[in-house]
């Protein structure tokens, strides 16, 4: 057992209040708020002059850079887990900043790119170890990587039209493996092809990374055809397109916030979008999309903040909505009775860049106790 | 596609423009009022007023009175700092948005590893967008840098981010400086064509045998630039990531007796008995930063710390972005150093009068000071905390930037 003494404590909802605790037990949240006594005799970590959060969690990232197999478009069969390395130095690094949940996912060179994981950022000496096994969420990707990844080589897709067709071609074949495999009359097993007769049952969640308004319409069109549980990836120019975002009950995971516009499809990134995603009522989770520099992820959605984005709506992208996105959020983003005793602790509010994360708890075990 | 965005850009500068004539007339007095003012050579000053007039500071202080006529900018309740200053940028020059897929970063000539009569004014483009976008952060001044890749990469030459169509109206002639690169970047840019220098040994020896080369020839107009530099009369910007590098880009300096500074120094935080011996002035790349560096990072040893470290070592720290677009996020990479260990007096002036005086600019601006450029930014709050916003960026007591109502 163990007990937090809260400074500042973070409410489902986004909110912070003053003071409140939370007690702990064999990695899990037993009671978490404004009005908990802490047991008599259990010990206490005292964040009394802190603010504590759940665990952060990444809903889009990249632990490893050997994650594109650029050797054929459709590459649903490879997974995330054969690309991790539990001792990659930026693993303990990410979580030093407070980040509990990490789903790492195949590149976007591909239309499908394979499957990704989500892990627990705890030390382990396997992936095994690491991972939530109920997550692992197809990888797609539409927009300017594919097209030029392939275009030059001469393989298609060589253009939007090529990405759009391609993908239809491809699930369209596996519509017809996943209609011999409810009647039980496959011939062989293909496992690339379960892989997406999976995605059209339902049972997997897919993520389709698009950046310009023209794509992401593109991929609801898509997703909508092949009736995927699917999120939006990146949404950089999500702005543009609020409305049909809201209409379309669209859930995405925003991001990179703020880097170099490295290329053509980027050009809009500006930190006033997720503000206006939020007025217009789309759900989305904040995603940094890369490796060790999510270090930078809860400050940069607080710069966000400066821009319109409202601190409440900031904070749950981090934590309850990047759960939702993953299909987590019966175990992990908010301090409630049964869930995972994944808890963060800094010396401010994490939305500032001045705020140090002095504790990491991760399904109980405190990793970080800094002070 | 691109015609047309530059056209819209074009039209906003002359709107904002046409709202500062009252300001520009000669003469005229403008008093910003301050909730708090941050001069950084001076401790702050709540409830300041700061007075200007053509373009300068004629004073600054709590309470000071009002002269009658004069126009007044009320920023009560917000926080009044000197426009920020990014003394490594390549800002206007990196094509923004940049294709990693097909395009050529413009600041780097790598047909020679010797391009001292190269000149990053050639490249500059007065309708980036970064420009904007930094200017909406509170940047004012910027080292428009050539390089990084070649053993001399060019001159580099500062700007004022001023509302122009022009560079040569953002570009301030004289303030030119040599970019030099030593280490594993030049080998990397040269040795897979089979082309000098193709290992380390041979950039520092080819460097050498250059200055050399200047001295012996007077009269060969194209070694000007490296005379220049041998007798002190243009400052060498000496670009270097490994802590090796540092090390022996710092004994060369002082071997030919240069005016020089350090860039880059990635892993600059492995050696600060070294830095605090020979008090180097580094400007350091303040946030190794998106999926470029990120490969870099393979490469280096990147540490969080390595601000907060070149800081207790008493060197004179500047930060940059060492790019185009984040130079926007300058003032947010200084606020994160603080979580870092970076005091909030030295975030603060690495990223004002510490890169004023890299680019010889202190005289005239990087702080508020009666007689300097009236060169300032206004924030909601702290500037360097992430959640502050900007609320106007003034460059000679021109606005050249105020967010749009309603966001």
């Amino acid at each position: 057992m163990l007990a937090i003494k809260c400074g500042h404590l973070l409410l489902p909802g986004g909110s912070f209040i003053t003071g409140g605790a939370i007690v702990t037990s064999r990695g899990k949240i037993l009671e978490a708020g404004p009005d908990t006594k802490i047991p008599e005799g259990c010990p206490i970590l005292d964040a009394s002059d802190k603010w504590v959060t759940p665990g952060l969690i990444e809903s889009h990232g990249h632990l490893s850079e050997d994650s594109n197999e650029m050797t054929a478009p459709f590459t649903p069969d490879m997974s995330a887990i054969d690309a991790l390395d539990p001792f990659d130095p930026c693993i303990p690094l990410i979580r030093s900043a407070g980040f509990t949940t990490f789903c790492t996912l195949p590149g976007s060179s591909n239309l499908a790119g394979g499957t990704g994981i989500a892990v627990k950022l705890k030390e382990a000496q396997c992936p095994e170890d690491m991972i939530i096994p109920e997550c692992q969420p197809l990888k797609m990707a539409i927009g300017e990587n594919p097209k030029l990844t392939y275009g030059k080589k001469g393989i298609t897709p060589g253009s939007r039209m090529g990405n759009a067709a391609l993908i239809r071609r491809t699930f369209t074949e596996a519509a017809a493996y996943l209609e011999k495999r409810e009647k039980g009359k496959l011939d062989a097993p293909n496992r690339a092809k379960e892989v997406l007769a999976d995605a059209l049952a339902g049972k997997r969640r897919v993520k389709i990374h698009c950046h310009t308004a023209q794509d992401i319409t593109m991929a609801v069109r898509l997703a909508e055809e092949f009736r995927l549980t699917y999120t939006l990836e990146h949404v950089t120019s999500g702005r543009f397109t609020a409305e049909y975002l809201a209409e379309h009950q669209v859930s995405c995971c925003v991001g990179p916030l703020l880097i170099p516009a490295l290329k053509l499809e980027m050009k809009d990134i500006h930190p006033s979008n997720p503000g206006v995603l939020e007025r217009a009522g789309v759900s989305f989770s904040l995603i940094q999309d890369a490796g060790w520099d999510t270090v930078y992820l809860p400050s940069l959605a607080g710069l966000c903040t400066a821009h319109g984005l409202s601190s409440q709506a900031a904070l749950n992208a981090l934590t309850i909505q990047a759960a939702r996105n993953l299909g987590l959020e019966s175990r992990i983003g908010s301090l409630e009775p049964g869930k995972d005793a994944d808890i963060s602790i800094f010396t401010g509010n994490p939305l500032e860049n001045t705020a140090v994360c002095t504790d990491v708890l991760i399904d109980g075990v405190n990793y970080e106790k800094r002070k | 596609m691109g015609l047309i965005m530059k056209k819209e850009n074009k039209l906003k500068e002359n709107t904002l423009n046409n709202k500062n004539d009252v300001l520009a007339d000669s003469g005229k007095i403008t008093a910003v009022k301050a909730g708090m003012i941050f001069p950084v050579t001076a401790p702050p000053i709540p409830s300041g007023v700061m007075l200007i007039r053509d373009g300068k500071i004629m004073a600054l202080g709590e309470g000071i009175p009002i002269p009658e006529g004069a126009a007044v900018l009320d920023y009560s309740n917000a926080y009044l700092y000197p426009g920020f200053i990014d003394a490594g940028s390549h800002l206007g020059v990196n094509k923004e948005p940049y294709n990693y897929f097909e395009d050529v970063l413009d600041g780097t000539d790598a047909s020679s590893p010797f391009a001292a009569g190269l000149h990053s004014a050639d490249a500059f483009d007065a309708f980036s967008p970064a420009i904007s976008r930094a200017r909406s952060a509170g940047i004012t001044t910027c080292y428009i840098a050539a390089g990084h890749g070649n053993i001399i990469d060019g001159q580099g030459i500062c700007a004022k981010l001023r509302n122009s169509a022009t560079g040569s109206n953002m570009l301030l002639p004289g303030t030119e400086q040599v970019n030099i690169t030593l280490g594993d970047l030049p080998v990397r840019s040269y040795a897979h064509k089979n082309q000098a220098p193709m290992t380390r040994m041979a950039v520092y020896q080819m460097l050498r045998d250059k200055f050399r080369e200047a001295s012996k020839n007077p009269d060969d107009e194209s070694l000007t630039p490296i005379r220049l530099l041998l007798e002190k009369k243009l400052r060498a910007r000496i670009y270097c990531s490994a802590a090796q590098d540092v090390e022996r880009a710092v004994l060369l300096g002082e071997e030919f007796d240069l005016d020089f500074v350090i860039d880059g120094a990635h892993e600059a935080w492995k050696l600060p008995g070294f830095l605090k011996e020979h008090h180097m002035p580094v400007v350091l790349n303040g946030a190794p930063f998106g999926p470029v560096l990120t490969q870099v990072a393979g490469w280096y040893d990147f540490s969080l710390d390595n601000a907060a470290v070149l800081a207790d070592s008493g060197c004179p720290l500047s930060l940059t972005a060492d790019e185009s677009a984040s130079t926007a996020l300058l003032p947010y990479m200084a606020g994160f150093l603080i979580s870092r260990g970076l005091s909030a007096l030295k975030a603060l002036e690495a990223i004002t009068i510490r890169p004023a005086e890299v680019l010889g600019l202190q005289e005239r601006t990087g702080s508020l000071e009666a007689g300097k450029d009236a060169d300032f930014t206004v924030y909601s709050g702290d500037a360097l905390v992430s959640t502050s916003r900007c609320l106007g960026t003034y460059i000679e007591g021109q606005n050249v930037f105020t967010p749009h109502p309603g966001i």
